[in-house]
């Protein structure tokens, strides 16, 4: 009998790839082996969850054992992989089982990045990357009224979009001089601003926090110009590095992610990466639409089609309702300018090289409604 | 231009499902022109001919009458992150 392809990790990705491979066929043996509880669950949506109402419970769609069912495969939840070996074709788990893969699919996600800081609150800290993450988050904010959040890029403009509109003081510190620094364009970012503070944001810009602390009754943040911060609870959202570290010690190629050609396949020929982990061609695209793409070609791959992912353009939507936002980010590295046109309803920038080709853009409030038009100008981003 | 088939929601000629057109459920003779709405998150296309009867939606059921507990089959949004697209 052959060996069962397997699937590390359960987030979009893990779960993407086994339900395209089941559209595809369904007499090969998939086994699923996942380091949380391995249920199916949006993860964006944990950005909006106050808003919308939603509890963490609320946003698990269906647990492993649904999930199992549904898709015909089997599920080893609360699991590590801890290593894989390659030359047999086979990886160690943590409760001490072996098992064969004919293939293995890692779609072990990120990790936030923390930030080196001083200071008797540090450990106390939250980072939200996982459902989990955010259900300890939802806990511990349940009698609290203030939190900073360390970073003001997508996720962390959506937390405090959805924390200010649902009533709790929030502060969000960043280095750079406006909210989603490095996707908008000054006078967009300035928009943003000004719309996040209409609903009681305070930012604190050009600005890095230099200790933490934390007393009986509260945290303190400390900024480089000295000035102090209270609150309650501190998010840091600085960013994401992909999970690099089992492929790395399987010997396999790794760069900023897991380094994988445009059929997700890594150094070794039978061992596959997508998502946040991976990094295809080059880019590290942490988001879910490069994952729906890379998810069919991988499942038509391993089904017995080799199949090179394409990614369109695939702009981002930013869920801040104060400033409805949509930002497809020029490719790093490409020369452009952006033009930028605004009035009191919104903002359209758009990134062109000096041909006039359209390269990038970002949309705010209403200028937002142009969003299809000017995806269909982009480039593709990999074909 | 609307053509006055004679098409019910759960008619699967291929023909039919091509022209996009079905008769409403009170068959008053107004012909209603299936829409496509998009996951705005992952890029998911909920076609109201086809519906999503792996989830329990049968084919022919419009947008609006989806109940708000279901998601997108993909990445498990809500109905809320859906936006109309042209066919
Ligand atoms: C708050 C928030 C909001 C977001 N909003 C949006 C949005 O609006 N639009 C958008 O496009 N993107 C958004 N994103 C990004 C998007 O959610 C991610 O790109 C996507 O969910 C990543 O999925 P993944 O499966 O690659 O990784 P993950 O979801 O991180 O899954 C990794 C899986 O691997 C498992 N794992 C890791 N290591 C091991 C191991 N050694 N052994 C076994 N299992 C292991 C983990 O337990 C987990 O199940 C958001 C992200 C966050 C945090
Ligand atoms: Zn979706």
């Amino acid at each position: 009998m052959s060996q069962p392809i397997v699937i590390v990790g359960s987030g979009l990705a893990g779960y993407a790839v086994a339900r395209e491979l089941r559209r595809l066929t369904t007499d090969k043996a998939v086994v699923m082996i996942t380091a949380d509880h391995g249920g199916f669950y949006s993860k964006p949506m944990l950005s909006n969850a106050l808003s919308t109402g939603k509890t963490p419970e609320s946003i698990i769609n269906g647990d492993a054992e649904k999930m199992a069912a549904q898709l015909d495969i089997t599920i080893h939840s609360h699991t590590r992989v801890e290593a894989v070996d390659t030359s047999n074709q086979s990886i160690e788990l943590s409760n001490g089982e072996r098992l064969s893969y004919s293939a293995l699919v890692m779609a072990i996600g990120a990790d936030q990045v923390r930030l080196p800081l001083q200071g008797s609150g540090v450990s106390k800290i939250l980072t939200i990357n996982d459902v989990d993450d955010y259900k300890y988050f939802r806990d511990v904010l349940a009698d609290k009224k203030r939190v900073a959040i360390i970073g003001a890029g997508l996720i962390g403009c959506e937390f405090a979009n959805d924390l200010s509109a649902t009533g709790y003081q929030v502060d969000v510190i960043d280095i750079s001089p406006q909210p989603l620094g490095r996707l908008l364009p000054p006078e967009a970012g300035a928009y943003l601003q000004k719309k996040l503070e209409a609903v009681g944001v305070n930012f604190h810009f050009n600005m890095t926090v230099e200790s933490v602390d934390q007393s009986d009754t509260m945290m303190q943040l400390k900024l480089t110009n000295g000035e102090k911060v209270d609150t309650d609870i501190v998010l840091s959202s600085v960013g994401l590095t992909p999970r690099i570290n089992l492929a790395k010690k399987a010997g396999l190629l790794v760069n900023r992610g897991i380094v994988v050609n445009q059929l997700l396949q890594t150094s070794d020929e039978n061992i596959f990466a997508l998502g946040d982990c991976a990094e295809v061609e080059g880019k590290v695209l942490p988001f879910v639409m490069p994952i729906t793409h890379a998810a069919r070609a991988l499942a038509a791959t391993l089904a017995g089609k080799p199949t090179p992912v394409v990614y369109p353009a695939m702009p981002v939507l930013v869920k801040t309702p104060a400033c409805p936002t949509v930002v497809a980010p020029p490719e790093s590295g490409h020369a452009g300018e952006w033009r930028v046109e605004s009035n009191g309803e919104g903002v359209k920038a758009v990134f062109q090289n000096n041909s006039g080709n359209l390269l990038g853009f970002a949309l705010l409030g209403q200028a937002t409604a142009m969003k299809n038009e000017l995806a269909t100008k982009l480039p593709p981003i990999l074909n | 231009m609307l053509i006055p088939f004679k098409l019910t929601a759960h008619s699967n000629s291929s023909a039919e499902k091509s022209m996009g057109y079905v008769l409403p459920e009170n068959q008053t003779g107004q012909y209603y022109q299936m829409k496509k709405y998009q996951c705005n998150i992952c890029g998911f296309i909920y076609d109201e001919l086809l519906g999503d009867p792996a989830h329990g939606i049968a084919a022919g059921t419009r947008w609006e009458d989806i109940p708000e507990s279901w998601s997108c089959p993909e990445c498990g949004v809500n109905k809320a992150d859906f936006e109309m697209v042209e066919i």
